[in-house]
């Protein structure tokens, strides 16, 4: 059987998803017991009470398709991020509206304009679709090049993608800016935001939600996920803010929602702990500051992190300092430079000796 | 902006979606008796609320993203390998998937009419045409009309299997020998959804078949939504040749099922006994419902699945209304068509229905 001929012509040139690795072989290989994850960029401060309990109350009605409760969620939804509540799809995680997206708008051919340093599923996205990424040189420290994405937008160009703050790199670009740049994309052009980390962001005049603009501007989608500052990235629970017209032309096809009613229940209960939310910034910001800190101590060069992870660049091998964690049992994530999650106060400590112990007893491979 | 030009192709020229709205009557739903959605009123196995309530500390952490303990569970339970098993939310993500995985724009597919509704919708998201034959009289699928519809466009046949919404199935003989009439290039679906609740010795899944025959471009779906009682939760999954399924994996949403769906659903399928004993209650409320409504003077089709697809003689929507305004929520298509409820709610609906009939 030539499985190959039976599949889209489009997806071949597409690879499997490479999954990460599995923590138990990870474990294994470094002859591990416990591991600390700081990888995956999830909340160590964890979810509040009240969505523990509200997970338990639900369970009873877990034999009834969700549903019942969006109008419900969508009010907290509206009153936190102040967008009106036809303006609202729930996805499973900010990755099914990613996907979702490309599906409904991307034909073979269509350019996309992104940062050369993208949200690395966009570009997988992109090809799943044979359309085209077009990738924008970052500017100084990392900053995303607005108005060069701006100047790359060309006749084939359909979507133009933005993380702010970036990942991963971090890096939040100023409101204002971002602003001016939707403004300025032509309306044929549909801009996605995802502001996943976005309620981390503290930097002045860099905290600003772009959905305000959506009553105004017809072609802007902002992604949201309750995986980071809700701390809940096992329920995959996300929402795409869009105009009621683009909300519509994602929802064709009338696919039943992937999300459990106990994921809904749980973003009800979160939304109301408003406490909670205020702790997990706090914990939030004495981790990334005590990291930020430390890391430039040490001698690396940091860029400046308005998220719940770190982006920092040692001179040296990515791969180095990779292991030498793992053989501490700690995990993170390389990409061209290491990404390090914000974790709890001895997960933060224990990271720092490590690092500092490596970057003293390593040497560089290029000038700092 | 003109939306229209941003929207794919084949989106502009699809039409609405068929499959169920919701109805705007003035009536509080959260009192409604829900015999409108083949959900199964027993409710999940204890063991899978306690693997879900036992989870809270997980929450913070992304799943395991590869779904391993629960392809590795169902794997073991169909004694199948975990490679030939694909995860996803519901079986509207596993429909989803199969259309970006194999239909290229033209691309006919292939079922009977009624069935339900997602295939039609995945056909035309996918720019590939739906081509439907009608059930036959005893609103069976018809598979040899399917036969003679197969073209050398066909790329995908869909038997659904027993069918929603009639409830009628088609015997492992008949698909068997179907299948061994169908050309290499078309890929079998067969949506399972409901097949626990059958009864009839000749009425079973095709998990033996694709065992014995791992090369075929076969593809069964199953959900946890039915006989597993946890329609709320969101977990489907897909039998299939490990290649066709690694072929699926493309798709980002075979890989986003949330920590708390994979434990429960682990633990529904290794307490096979709970569910026995549910099945029970819904085979005896079937028949209630089957019986009564014959009484009552209305044309039955033996439902092998937990609804139940009959004819009044009246508007389906007239009698979906009627209902509806004394607090019961059922399906309204060609027919009418109710969910075997608890058998409290099953004695309700009859009661009301007669009334209903007798006006």
């Amino acid at each position: 059987m030539d499985y190959e001929a039976l599949m889209k012509e489009s997806l071949l040139a597409m690879p499997a998803y490479k999954l990460p690795p599995q923590l138990s072989d990870v474990m294994k290989k470094y002859h591990l017991d416990t591991i600390e994850k700081m990888a995956a960029n999830e909340n160590q401060y964890g979810v509040s009470e009240k969505v523990v309990q509200a997970v338990t109350e639900e369970m009873s009605m877990i034999f009834r398709y969700p549903g019942d409760r969006n109008p419900e969620l969508f009010e907290k939804i509206s009153e936190k991020y102040q967008i009106p509540t036809n303006s609202i799809v729930l996805t499973v995680g900010a990755t099914e509206a990613i996907n979702r997206i490309g599906d409904i708008f991307l034909k073979p051919g269509d350019e996309v304009v992104m940062s050369s340093i993208p949200y690395m599923q966009y570009p997988m996205m992109v090809m799943k679709n044979a359309a085209v990424s077009v990738k924008v040189p970052v500017k100084e420290d990392l900053h995303q090049d607005l108005d060069g994405m701006l100047r790359a937008i060309g006749e084939k160009t359909k979507l133009v993608m933005i993380c702010n703050p970036g990942n991963p790199t971090g890096v939040a670009e100023k409101s204002a800016d971002l602003e001016a740049f939707i403004k300025a994309v032509p309306e044929n052009v549909l801009i996605m935001i995802d502001e996943a980390y976005l309620d981390f962001a503290s930097t002045e005049g860099c905290t600003e939600s772009m959905m305000k603009l959506i009553p105004e501007k017809k072609n802007l989608m902002v992604v949201k996920t309750f995986s980071k500052i809700f701390a809940m990235a096992g329920m995959r629970v996300g929402f795409l803010a869009a105009c009621p017209e683009l909300l519509a032309a994602l929802g064709r096809g009338g696919t039943v929602s992937g999300v459990s009613r106990v994921g809904v229940a749980a973003c009800i209960a979160a939304l109301e702990d408003k406490e909670h939310i205020k702790g997990a910034f706090e914990f939030n910001q004495t981790g990334r500051t005590y990291l930020m800190k430390e890391l430039e101590k040490a001698g690396c060069k940091v860029y400046h992190s308005d998220t719940n992870f770190i982006y920092f660049d040692t001179y040296r091998d990515v791969m180095d300092l990779y292991e030498l964690l793992l053989q501490h049992g700690i995990l993170i994530r390389n990409f061209a430079l290491n990404r390090v999650s914000v974790g709890t106060k001895e997960q933060n400590e224990k990271f720092i000796c490590i690092v500092r112990e490596f970057m003293s007893s390593t040497p560089a491979l290029r000038a700092s | 902006m003109e939306l229209e030009k941003l929207i794919s192709h084949a989106l502009q020229v699809m039409p609405p979606s068929k499959r169920q709205k919701a109805l705007s009557l003035n009536v509080d739903m959260s009192k409604v008796i829900h015999m409108g959605l083949n959900e199964n009123p027993y409710g999940p196995s204890p063991k899978a609320e306690e693997a879900y309530s036992s989870v809270k500390e997980e929450l913070k952490y992304y799943p395991d993203f590869a779904a391993t303990k629960l392809k590795e569970t169902i794997a073991e339970f169909y004694q199948l390998k975990p490679e030939n098993v694909l995860t996803g939310s519901g079986s509207s993500a596993m429909i989803d998937m199969l259309g970006i995985t194999f239909l290229n724009p033209g691309d006919e597919v292939l079922f009977c009419a009624p069935t339900y509704g997602a295939f039609t919708d995945m056909a035309y998201l996918n720019g590939a045409v739906p081509v439907s034959v009608p059930v036959t009289k005893e609103q069976k699928f018809d598979l040899d009309g399917m036969l003679h519809a197969v073209s050398e466009k066909t790329k995908m046949v869909i038997i659904c299997n027993p069918n929603n919404p009639t409830g009628t199935y088609v015997s492992e003989r008949e698909i068997i020998s179907f299948l061994e009439k169908l050309p290499d290039h078309v890929v079998t679906v067969i949506d399972e959804a409901y097949i626990e609740f059958a009864t009839e010795p000749d009425c079973c899944s095709m998990t033996d078949y694709l065992r014995k025959n791992p090369d075929v471009p076969l593809l069964i779906l199953k959900t946890f939504s039915k006989y597993y009682g946890m329609a709320g939760l969101r977990v489907g999954y897909a039998l299939g040749p490990e290649q066709m399924i690694l072929a699926m994996r493309r798709c980002s949403a075979s890989w986003n099922l949330s920590v708390s769906a994979q434990m429960a659903a682990v633990e529904a399928i290794r307490d096979q006994e709970y569910y026995q004993k549910g099945k029970e209650l819904v085979v005896a409320g079937r028949e209630y419902l089957t019986g009564e409504l014959r009484s009552l003077g209305c044309k039955v089709y033996d439902s092998q699945s937990n609804f139940i697809y009959f004819d009044t003689g009246k508007d389906p929507s007239y009698i979906q209304e009627q209902l509806l305004l004394r607090r019961i929520r059922i399906g309204a298509f060609a027919c009418s068509r109710v969910t075997v409820g608890t058998m409290e709610e099953c004695r309700y609906f009859i009661s009301q229905l007669k009334e209903i009939l007798s006006l």
